[in-house]
């Protein structure tokens, strides 16, 4: 089973009174511990399909598909859950909660969703799994923290220790008391990779991650990109940085909403 | 990841720990909210005590006034209404005659006689109080009152005995001097809500007694001989306290009295139903004035409160956007939204509402006195209702000003709002 797939994926919006489409007729999917990134111009396209592969975009038509069970079907509590449990996303730009300090900020995905709605949608899910005969996933992980995993302990110690951990990897450790306004762009960015790892999600979205940041932090952010993907973290990167691109190993190209293999 | 493992102690992200932060980082936003709040609390608070105060005051001085006419001198209509809402000091005289020849109308119940002496100096008091003789056998007015706090019965009460109102500082069994002359205080009387508290109470004999002895000389130094001098004392007093017979029309009676007495004794006269329906009117008018400007700031600050959340949430759609994207459904970004708006209601209420505390129980009595109208302090029980009533409105005050941010954000746009910051 792969672990997202989309089929016939169509999104189209109106701009000066045409209908125009970002994602056009797009079917992809991405197995486990897959590498995939996304080039193309500004404006082909690149953001919204990330979008609407986490479900935060909903499409003209076509489905979404994590582990199978179709995204856009589910109620908001169980989706919230299922898109924390499996997919850690770094946005464009700066994604920082700006009252939160380093070490709060990464560990904040585990206290924004609730208990009762992450059973209620593993539950689900391993039912999905069982009618489908396919094998269990999700409840373990490369580090053996997950999001269930947090909600059946002590969180705010477990989060804590897991989140120095994380900043620790990143190198930022040092900052754990340090608000975002008080940190550099390559900085907050690499806090948004931990958070973003925090879950230990089976798959990782950047969009455009080293767009606005200098070589040395660029490095830094590719290095950890391929460090997650080398631990069993599928990764989908949309970049316009060849080097980056160059980490993955099936690489795409997105034109006018239309996807192609590079 | 090799390094040695350091335990870190971290607390609870909960919805109420992101709002707390989220205000702690704009200081002077919430600080502005929360005064905001605390200014209606406040309002909200001092309306509603001061109507619950009046209200209790007004009921106090209606049960205690058991009078239906009150005749005095012509012109000291306004110092008897002084003397029994604020207790204030003063003295006017007619002749006891006239008691005799009310108690002779069919349509009377009752009359009983009251003389009333200001004192000079007295250890209990800093200022002049009101000293009010009355008859103990007949007195229908203040001698049921007065039993509730008297250990023996009311004819029993003698010469030197007086009993004092709550707010003259003497203990039972204590002695005052009034006029140079000693007096043990019988009984020291619960608050009334009127003029009787900052009163002393004596039979009339002995208020007879007081104004002929060697104090004379003072009350004629001040001008405040009754009547004609010192041999006229006995025929002295101030007013008649009158209750009409139950059928009988107290305006009709009140009528027919002035007909008859009030050229040849000059007298003119309060009927008690008017007196409270004018303080019952003031009240009113008081109470609609504090709970208007209460409504008013009630209403500012819902209203700023609106706009500083729908202002707020445009500035953090991308912020709420991140919190969606890292697994709040839609619900919780309310949920986030609505502690922030209650978290500024608490404060605000219990600011307004420690406020109003501090500064209106303790001043109550003075500004009762100087607006002129009976007060009553509120028992326990009143107090703790009027304060979770406006804690309950002015906590509803934030969430219900944020709901709109709150409800907006359940239709929010993630992908959109993520967009809006790159």
């Amino acid at each position: 089973m792969s672990l997202v797939e989309a089929r016939h994926l169509r999104r189209l919006y109106q701009r000066a009174g045409k209908t125009l489409a970002a994602v056009d007729n797009v079917d992809f999917t991405l197995k486990e511990g897959e590498s995939v990134s996304l080039m193309g111009r500004s404006g082909s396209g690149k953001t919204t399909f990330l979008g609407l592969l986490t479900g935060l975009i909903s499409p003209t038509s076509g489905e979404i598909l994590l582990e199978g069970r179709k995204l856009f079907a589910l109620p908001d509590a169980e989706a919230s859950s299922l898109r924390a449990r499996l997919i850690g996303y770094v946005p464009q730009g700066q994604s920082l909660i700006p009252a939160l300090n380093a070490l709060d900020n990464v560990r904040l995905p585990c206290f924004l969703v609730g208990k009762a709605e992450t059973e209620k949608e593993m539950l689900s899910a391993k039912h999905g799994r069982q009618n489908m005969n396919a094998p269990a996933s999700g409840t373990e992980s490369i580090s053996g923290i997950t999001l269930h995993g947090f909600l059946q302990g002590d969180k705010d110690e477990a989060s804590a220790n897991r989140a120095l951990e994380l900043l620790r990897a990143v190198g930022l450790d040092h900052l754990r008391e340090s608000l975002p306004k008080d940190m550099s762009g390559g900085e907050m960015r690499r806090v948004a990779i931990a958070r973003a790892l925090m879950l230990s999600p089976r798959l990782l979205v950047a969009d455009e991650p080293t767009s606005d940041l200098d070589e040395e932090n660029a490095e830094m952010v590719m290095n950890l990109l391929a460090q997650a993907n080398a631990q069993g973290t599928a990764l989908l990167v949309a970049t316009h940085d060849r080097r980056l691109a160059g980490l993955a190993k099936r690489r795409l190209k997105m034109d006018a909403g239309r996807l192609a293999a590079e | 990841m090799d390094q040695a493992k350091e335990t870190v102690k971290a607390r609870a992200l909960t919805p109420l720990a992101l709002a707390w932060a989220t205000l702690r980082r704009r200081p002077a936003r919430s600080g502005s909210l929360c005064l905001l709040v605390a200014l209606f609390a406040f309002a909200l608070c001092a309306a509603a005590l001061v109507n619950a105060w009046l209200k209790s005051g007004l009921s106090g001085l209606s049960g205690r006034m058991g009078a239906d006419i009150l005749i005095v001198p012509y012109g000291y209509e306004k110092k008897l209404e002084g003397a029994l809402l604020r207790g204030e000091p003063s003295q006017f005289y007619t002749k006891v005659e006239l008691v005799d020849k009310i108690r002779g109308h069919a349509f009377v119940a009752a009359a009983s006689p009251q003389l009333f002496l200001t004192s000079l100096s007295a250890g209990c008091c800093s200022v002049k109080v009101q000293l009010v003789g009355f008859d103990p056998a007949t007195d229908f007015s203040v001698g049921p009152w007065l039993r509730s706090r008297l250990d023996k019965p009311l004819g029993q009460l003698g010469t030197d005995e007086i009993v004092v109102g709550a707010l003259i500082t003497a203990k039972p069994g204590e002695s005052i001097r009034f006029f140079g002359k000693p007096f043990t205080v019988a009984a020291r009387m619960d608050r009334s809500g009127m003029g009787f508290d900052s009163s002393v109470f004596m039979t009339l004999e002995a208020a007879r007694l007081l104004t002929k002895e060697a104090l004379f000389a003072e009350l004629a130094a001040e001008g405040l001989m009754p009547l004609g001098g010192a041999d006229d004392a006995d025929a002295a007093i101030s007013s008649v306290l009158i209750k009409v017979k139950d059928g009988s029309s107290v305006k009709e009676a009140a009528n027919e009295l002035m007909r008859l007495y009030a050229i040849p004794y000059n007298l003119d006269m309060l009927v008690a139903a008017d007196m409270l329906s004018a303080i019952s009117s003031s009240i009113k008018n008081l109470s609609l004035l504090l709970f208007g400007l209460a409504c008013g700031l009630w209403g500012i600050a819902l209203l700023a409160l609106f706009v500083v959340f729908s202002a707020g949430q445009a500035e953090r759609r991308r912020e709420m956007a991140i919190l969606r994207l890292l697994g709040a459904t839609r619900k919780r970004l309310a949920l986030i939204t609505l502690t922030e708006a209650l978290l500024i209601s608490l404060a605000g209420a219990a600011g307004g509402l420690g406020a109003a505390g501090l500064l209106l129980l303790p001043f109550a009595p003075l500004l009762f006195q100087t607006l002129g109208l009976p007060y009553l302090p509120l028992s326990c029980g009143q107090a703790l209702a009027v304060g979770i009533t406006v804690a309950l409105l002015a906590l509803l005050t934030g969430p219900l000003a944020a709901s709109w941010s709150a409800l907006s954000l359940t239709r929010l746009d993630t992908y959109q709002s993520l967009r809006e910051g790159e």
